[in-house]
């Protein structure tokens, strides 16, 4: 954050992510989340009928796949807190989980190869 | 597994290297976005047994781990997570080698013992790595089959490079000849492995 004092001039506009309230004594998620698993909001959703934190990470998967780590790091908080409350929007279906890469959770030789096209192309 | 979509496919490469030999840098020079970091909270029971009571005392530390990202297609995202400073964190080592296409170690052509770990983690665990000497000053005193002489690669194959991790197109073609090298090291066919 540039300005330390502008979490506090913003606080009542956009509230700061509570990582801890809502995930009490529960230490592990129970969905294998990986920290480059990409997710995405599924379906509609009253806001106002999931906690502000639900509210957060859905806004910020509308409409894009994102990684776990990026979810973490945008929303200021750790993978391990984001993991918790991705398991509960999975049992709530609102999120969807991509499928693990590749055959044994390893891209292909094709997206390697894709990789290295990228990289010289640019 | 329910709640499963189709998503794009994620290519991981770890950036690993002693203290200061620009992994942050390179993650930077090559991600499409500002490298992001997040801050894990790591509470860890406390090296040392406690032999008059047998009170573990807990310990909490925070460690940066940084990351980029280079969208390859709109199915295809290449992500580059540099690993923290301080090779102490191990277990976060092993969540960011999963799955991992590769390592790029970084080392410093002054300091190359700061890079020593780096090398005997992804060396032990067989996961492919390229080694780059970051080239800090432009010139450098060691040539390159001196540096691979005192660091003693068990497999010669390793591909040694020069980069400056400031520069990007220095620092993509370090990333290439570690998906290459990565490719060379795969079964020729995948079925026969279990
Ligand atoms: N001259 C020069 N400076 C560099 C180069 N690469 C990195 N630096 C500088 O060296 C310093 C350390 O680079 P970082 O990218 O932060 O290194 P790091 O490996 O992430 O460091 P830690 O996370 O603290 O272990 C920074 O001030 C960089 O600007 C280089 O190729 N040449
Ligand atoms: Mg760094």
């Amino acid at each position: 954050m540039e300005n330390p004092d502008e979490q506090w001039v913003d606080e009542s506009a956009t509230p700061l992510f509570d990582n801890y309230s809502r995930i009490g004594g529960r230490a592990r998620a129970r969905h294998t989340l990986s920290l480059d698993t990409q997710v995405r909001a599924v379906g509609s959703v009253d806001r106002a009928a999931v906690t502000v934190e639900h509210a957060q990470i859905l806004e910020l998967l509308a409409n894009r796949w994102l990684s776990v780590a990026e979810i973490a790091a945008h929303l200021h908080t750790t993978m391990n807190v984001i993991r918790v409350h991705l398991s509960d929007l999975l049992e709530e279906r609102l999120v969807a989980i991509g499928a693990p890469s590749g055959r044994h959770g390893r891209p292909s030789r094709e997206d390697l190869q894709k990789v290295i096209n990228h990289l010289r192309a640019m | 597994m329910k709640g499963q979509g189709v998503g794009p496919q994620s290519v991981k490469v770890i950036v690993a290297g002693g203290f200061g030999t620009g992994k942050t840098t390179l993650v930077g020079a090559v991600s499409e976005i500002p490298p992001l970091t997040t801050e894990e909270v790591l509470t860890q029971v406390s090296e040392g047994v406690d032999d008059t009571g047998g009170i573990e005392s807990k310990t909490t530390t925070t460690v940066a781990l940084d990351f980029g990202r280079r969208t390859i297609a709109s199915d295809l995202v290449l992500y580059l997570f540099g690993t923290p400073g301080q090779d102490r964190f191990w277990f976060m080592w092993d969540e960011l080698s999963r799955g991992a296409t590769g390592a790029m170690i970084l080392v410093d052509p002054r300091r190359l013992a700061t890079s020593f770990p780096a090398i005997d983690y992804f060396e032990a665990r067989g996961i492919p790595f390229v080694v780059a000497v970051n080239l800090f000053h432009g010139q450098r005193r060691n040539t390159l089959a001196e540096v691979r002489e005192a660091l003693q690669l068990e497999d010669s194959s390793v591909p040694l490079i020069e980069c400056d991790a400031r520069d990007a197109p220095s620092c993509r073609a370090a990333l290439i000849a570690l998906v290459e090298h990565a490719m060379a090291r795969m079964p020729a066919l995948p079925e026969a492995v279990g």
